[in-house]
């Protein structure tokens, strides 16, 4: 079944497409940026791909799942795919500045973004399926 | 239209404006980012201004004292700039004069080119670092080659490359630029007194204010150590970060005051693969060194002497040489 959030492009179905292929893009970038990184590694770049595969193909797959809970408010379904980009952006940032042996505090900062972001999209997510289940209830 | 149609596009406008925005945010800050940490030169301190106010500082600091002190270091200057004056003899491979004596030997271990540098000086004040842009600063860099040529050096390799990162002492020519310690493990640091003798320290056990009034004049934030006390101190596992192969590498030793080794090895060619960190220790304990310490490698890994790049630096997979914030030289 279709979990619907504001319209139909914005289906589970089409956000595990989107995100099958962000998962395969960062696999492809950290494949043939470690091709040119000297063996010198990080796990930041080499899982790179974990990221938009457990926060976004996992969470898009039990959503395909589950049965239909009506649409989704538009804060959270924003709030939490901008944090899963500002994280796989993070990660990316971060495995490039471990393998060129420096480090910058706006990497940091853009984890922090994207967790806070994250948190807030699932924050309003159960925020609204709590208050539709106690509609129903009543 | 119908009423939910409109409702139904508009929203569907609002999420296009707000994924159309936050892409280009994030675009944009992530340029920043990398551009703010590779590139944008910050912090610049001018080295000569450096020097001058370090003068000035030992100048009020000390009085009539130092003014006998210059006093004998005129006469030493003079002395040495006397000795200077004979004619040193330069081959393609070596440099001799009455105060300074280098020889280069390329000789080939590991399947890689390796150029050993046997240095004797007279003076401890002979051995030098130099910065791009004569200028202490993050991202502030330049091609070893043309540091060199602006300090009229007659020997030089690539330093720590200092300006890669925002912590690690650095110590150049008796002024303290920077006394933020390391985070993590690898933090040992490399610390030229004013005799010329080495000594292998770590960050976490003294301050950069404490190697200051030691009398250290050089402080180099790389490593990690190779040797100490003339044992080989890195192990046959250990590697600079995460890389764990054969890469081009640049050490500096010392055998004894005044007597060092600075050996700059090729790598990531088809001819030279490169060593390991535990192969350069070995090669410098061959030469007798007793303290010896890892520098910057890979690109960076540059020697030039009168002149010319000895070494065949890579940059890019090219044969090219990198831009670096600072050297070791020999003047």
């Amino acid at each position: 079944m279709i979990l619907y959030s504001l319209d139909r492009k914005f289906s589970a179905k089409n956000m595990l497409f989107v995100y099958a292929g962000v998962t395969m893009f960062c696999l492809a970038f950290s494949t043939i940026y470690a091709r040119y990184s000297h063996n010198v590694s990080s796990d930041y770049m080499t899982y790179l791909f974990v990221c938009p595969l457990l926060l976004g193909c996992v969470p898009a797959f039990l959503l395909m799942k589950v049965s239909e809970i009506g649409k989704l408010g538009r804060i959270s379904y924003n709030a939490y795919h901008s944090g899963v980009a500002a994280l796989t952006v993070s990660s990316m940032l971060r495995g490039i500045f471990e393998i060129a042996g420096t480090s910058s505090e706006f990497q940091t900062y853009l984890t922090y973004a994207g967790l806070v972001m994250a948190g807030v999209g699932i924050l309003f997510l159960l925020l609204e399926i709590g208050t539709r289940f106690m509609c129903r209830l009543r | 239209m119908g009423k939910n149609e409109q409702m139904s596009n508009r929203k569907k406008r609002r999420i296009n404006l707000w994924a159309l925005f936050y892409s280009i945010a994030l675009t944009g800050y992530t340029i920043f980012t990398l551009l703010y940490t590779f590139v944008i030169p910050r912090d610049v301190v001018s080295m000569s201004g450096a020097w001058n106010s370090v003068n000035q500082e030992k100048e009020v600091n000390h009085g009539d004292e130092n003014q006998q002190i210059a006093g004998e270091k005129s006469g030493i200057e003079e002395g040495r700039e006397q000795e200077d004056t004979m004619m040193p003899v330069i081959t393609d491979n070596s440099y001799e004069s009455s105060t300074i004596s280098i020889k280069i030997d390329t000789i080939r271990e590991y399947d890689t080119d390796i150029y050993v540098a046997d240095i004797r000086l007279k003076s401890a004040q002979s051995l030098l670092s130099g910065l791009a842009k004569n200028s202490f600063g993050r991202n502030v860099t330049e091609k070893t080659s043309e540091i060199a040529k602006d300090n009229d050096a007659i020997f030089a390799v690539n330093g720590d490359f200092y300006g890669f990162r925002d912590e690690g002492y650095v110590m150049r020519n008796g002024y303290l630029y920077r006394s933020t310690k390391r985070s993590g493990n690898n933090n040992e640091d490399l610390v030229i007194y004013e005799d010329g003798s080495f000594e292998i320290i770590n960050e976490s056990e003294v301050t950069a204010g404490e190697l200051e009034e030691k009398g250290a004049v050089q402080i180099f934030s790389f490593g990690p150590g190779l040797i100490q006390d003339g044992e080989i101190i890195v192990g046959e596992k250990d590697e600079v970060d995460q890389s764990m192969t054969s890469n081009p590498r640049t050490a500096i030793g010392m055998i004894e005051p005044l007597h060092y080794i600075i050996v700059v090895s090729d790598g990531r060619t088809s001819e030279s693969e490169g060593l390991t960190l535990y192969q350069l220790a070995g090669l410098m304990k061959e030469y007798g060194c007793t303290q010896a310490y890892n520098l910057d490698g890979g690109g960076s890994s540059t020697m030039w002497f009168n002149g010319e790049i000895v070494n065949q630096p890579t940059s890019h997979g090219k044969i090219k040489e990198r831009s670096v914030s600072d050297i070791v030289f020999i003047r």
